[in-house]
């Protein structure tokens, strides 16, 4: 073997570990920017805070976790058993109510985790020092799921990092009575932190302990299973039953295999590769990896217990264990391809060459030549794969979970605006919210209810909701805080139908700040509301309701309903006859006879009627597409709200509503066809009253509803009548 | 060793001419990739920081951080291309002179990579 060779032999390596450590440090670091960034934020970043928050202040005061019952305010439900609620607790005792402290707490504990994976991986590969363990941790820190879910002030990590820690000392010492009774105990920690994590890391230690002392594995699973029963007990006697309640059979919640199915795409898309070498490893492992019987066990039990996921209300935490299984593996995988092939140090030719001297060649047996390239070719073909996985996993979460928490950090000052209306308004009585709750609990407000949980509950007929509809129906909320993201309609899981309609009826929304509704009394003295979509004193009807408000936009209003795409109907506003032109996709418009101007006509248009990015399948009823001159009466329906605002734009579900006017033969004028796609330049009205158009056309005289005389920026209007509808 | 053609330390001319090319390529494939990594740098800190407003102080902030790294880059630039051809010419043709030069390939590959997927 010669020099050359040697060194490509040996540098090619280099370049592998080069490589490797520089995108598992990019994805470190990437991961640690993005918890910092999460810690400075003040405010809430998922609806999950506040309840825990909520549930840790109320242990702090003193308060049951687990009340037995919910029939009387507050409604809470503590949907996980205590541990992490306790250490909280502990924390919080000392600086009082903040998301930064728990936040910090979920941090370290995340990091905890990842150094925990690289530990099990440096078990299994002594000698190949610190890369197979940075490649292993640093895959997990950038797994989008993980990264996102390292940002909230929630359990799931830590109760991770309990269940890795126990795996991690069986693995180490299986036979050795101390690791069996520490792991036993961190079982329990991570059961009793979150159920569900209660399950993958001991079957999966069981089993590895089981192959190699039978004794001990029986031990491990008497400790864990009778003393986590014997836990139970106390609890659900201390609690009178609550305990029961609220951590299994509150956590009951409808099923959906369509959120499995989304959740398994996207774990397949973002880790496709080490899907398929998984399964290789599944069928061939056992052979070439001491670590198959706990990591098998460990990744499908995972999988089953992700499948949970398909529960309302189930969020990418259900995915963190089976993450930190692949994590994992692809540190076992490179630590493995680092020498697949054994080769006896003995017959390796020397690779440290001399500084200053070329070598001469060496004899080598052909064996070990062979061999030696083959290492080497596995090993760049498996850095190849990891590496491909750490690009793929840093630009998802690059695009998804960083991103989403800057738009929702960007939204800044909506935030504090968001916090002193909670206050002024908690000085009249109670306030009800959603995704910002948590802002209820840092600023010391108990919660009236836990608006997701609680619906759960009255959908399945498990909580009576009529007290609560009745407090709605008496204004006795001075503020109800809905959000309202624009991608899908969350609300609709968070809150029940009938108390929808009851806020609905007796609430309007007033404002809409990052993202969310603040709903406030309606004053029937002072104001007037459309009553079946119509304002007193308008000509003509309102095209579609707009319980969630209204935006103004260029002398649009999108009317926002409540509901899902495709539900919401939206009807004609007056007689007249449809077109849905030939360029239009998610669109229609109605010729009328002008009620204010007889003898001329006047044009309505309805657009977004199609889902977001796709109108394939619009909304719009299918005897209009396409069509012109049907005649149409007074609140016939024409289609259905969407998403849809352009071929690249999506909002939130709504219908955009204009009133146009007319060309001087009553037809659609030429230049406001492209009006369509929301995003087209359209004549300002300067050049339309150039172009001879009678305009601006005020859509209040017309329907009733408010209006505003800003352009070029998207105006948030209440659903209810202006008083100068009519005239 | 018996071999004298790997005892003596006649020059190679062939090997130093390719010594001085892949210095050379390697010298200019590091300045052509100043850009490409700054942009990738940018981009990452856009999807933590980006924010509408051309005068806003996540804009300032950006063309700081990539003023600084413009600098960094350069004087690493300049680092590995003078003291790699220093390097190169006290050592050519020897163990240590190619390890340098894989290195330097091996950080190159390794940037091109990062340009290309950020």
């Amino acid at each position: 073997m010669n020099f050359a060779e040697k060194l490509f032999l040996k540098d090619l390596r280099l370049l592998c570990k080069t490589v490797l450590t520089f995108f598992s440090g990019l994805a470190i670091l990437i991961f640690l920017i993005h918890g910092l960034q999460a810690i400075g934020f003040n405010y809430p970043l998922d609806y999950g805070e506040g309840t825990v928050l909520n549930q840790t202040l109320r242990l702090m005061d003193g308060q049951p976790l687990y009340p037995t019952d919910i029939s009387s305010p507050p409604y809470l439900i503590s949907n996980y058993p205590p541990v992490f609620i306790f250490l909280s607790a502990a924390l919080l005792w000392l600086t009082g109510p903040n998301l930064l402290i728990g936040r910090v707490f979920v941090l370290a504990s995340t990091i905890g985790t990842a150094i925990v994976i690289g530990l099990i991986i440096k078990h299994f590969n002594p000698k190949h020092g610190y890369l197979p363990s940075l490649v292993g941790a640093g895959l997990f820190l950038i797994i989008p799921h993980v990264l996102q879910w390292s940002a909230y002030f929630r359990i799931d990590l830590l109760a991770i990092l309990f269940s890795v820690a126990g795996l991690y000392l069986v693995i180490k010492a299986p036979e050795a009575n101390r690791s069996i009774l520490l792991a036993a105990v961190f079982f329990l920690l991570a059961a009793y932190t979150r159920q569900s994590f209660g399950l993958a890391a001991p079957v999966a230690a069981t089993i590895w302990v089981w192959t190699k002392n039978r004794k001990q594995a029986i031990k491990l699973v008497l400790m864990y299973g009778i003393t986590g029963l014997v836990i139970f007990g106390v609890i659900h006697i201390l609690s009178q039953g609550g305990f029961f309640f609220h951590i299994i059979e509150a956590n009951v919640n409808p099923f959906n295999w369509h959120t499995v199915e989304h959740f398994a795409k996207q774990i397949y898309q973002n880790l496709s590769w080490l899907v398929y070498l998984f399964g290789v490893y599944l069928l061939v492992g056992w052979r070439f990896f001491r670590s198959y019987a706990f990591l098998v066990p460990y990744m499908l039990v995972s999988a089953a217990v992700a499948i949970t996921i398909g529960k309302v209300g189930s969020n990418v935490n259900y995915l963190l264990e089976i993450c930190a299984a692949f994590a994992i593996f692809a540190g076992l995988l490179i630590g493995k391809s680092w020498e697949l092939l054994p080769i006896s140090d003995d017959l390796i030719p020397d690779l440290d060459f001399e500084k200053d001297k070329i070598p001469p060649p060496e004899p080598i047996e052909p064996k070990v030549r062979r061999n030696m390239w083959i290492n080497l070719v596995i090993l760049i073909l498996i850095s190849a794969i990891i590496i491909n996985q750490f690009i793929t996993l840093s630009r998802e979460s690059l695009l998804s979970p960083i991103s989403n928490h800057r738009e929702r950090i960007q939204m800044g000052i909506g935030y504090r605006l968001i916090e002193n209306s909670i206050l002024e308004a908690s000085l009249e009585g109670p306030v009800l919210a959603d995704e910002y709750s948590a802002m209820l609990s840092v600023n010391r407000i108990p919660f009236y209810i836990q608006p997701f949980a609680i619906s759960q509950l009255a959908m399945a007929n498990r909580w009576d909701q009529r007290g609560f509809l009745n407090a709605i129906e008496e204004q006795t909320f001075p503020l109800i805080l809905i959000h309202h993201f624009p991608g899908f309609p969350v609300y609709l899981e968070r809150w029940t139908p009938e108390m929808l309609d009851a806020i609905f009826s007796n609430y309007v929304a007033n404002y809409f700040r990052a993202n969310s509704l603040s709903f406030e009394p309606k004053s029937f003295e002072f104001v007037s509301y459309p009553e079946e979509r119509v304002c007193p004193d308008a000509p003509w009807q309102i095209p579609s309701e707009a319980n969630l408000g209204m935006f103004w936009y260029n002398r649009q209003l999108l009317l926002m309903g409540a509901g899902h795409n495709g539900q919401v109907p939206v009807y004609a506003v007056a007689d007249g006859m449809l077109y849905q032109f030939p360029e239009w996709q998610a669109s229609v418009a109605i010729q009328h006879d002008d009620p204010f101007n007889p003898g001329q006509k006047i044009w309505s248009f309805y657009g977004g009627l199609a889902p977001a990015f796709s109108t394939e399948e619009n909304f719009i009823l299918d005897h209009f597409i396409g069509l012109k001159e049907v005649p149409v009466r007074a609140g016939d329906l024409i289609g259905y709200q969407g998403q849809w605002l352009g071929a690249t734009q999506q909002t939130w579900v709504h219908t955009r509503f204009a009133i146009l006017p007319a060309e001087k033969d009553g037809q659609f004028p030429e230049s406001l066809k492209p009006i369509d796609d929301f995003t087209a330049q359209l004549p300002t009205l300067e050049e339309l009253t150039n172009l001879g158009f009678d305009v601006p056309i005020s859509l209040t005289r017309y329907t009733g509803l408010p209006q505003s005389n800003i352009f070029g920026t998207k105006v948030f209007l209440p659903f209810q009548c202006s008083p100068e509808g009519g005239q | 060793m018996g071999n004298k053609a790997y005892d003596n330390k006649r020059p190679n001319i062939l090997l130093n001419l390719v010594t001085i090319i892949l210095w050379l390529i390697s010298s200019i494939v590091g300045f052509l990739l100043i850009i490409p990594i700054l942009n990738s740098i940018t981009r990452i800190y856009a999807a933590f920081f980006a924010d509408p407003s051309p005068i806003g102080l996540a804009f300032f902030l950006g063309v700081s951080i990539r003023n600084i790294a413009l600098f960094i880059l350069a004087i690493l630039l300049l680092i590995g291309s003078i003291g790699g051809a220093e390097h190169h010419f006290r050592n050519i043709n020897t163990p240590t002179s190619w390890h340098v030069m894989f290195v330097t390939y091996i950080i190159l590959f390794t940037a091109i990579l990062f340009t290309i997927h950020f």
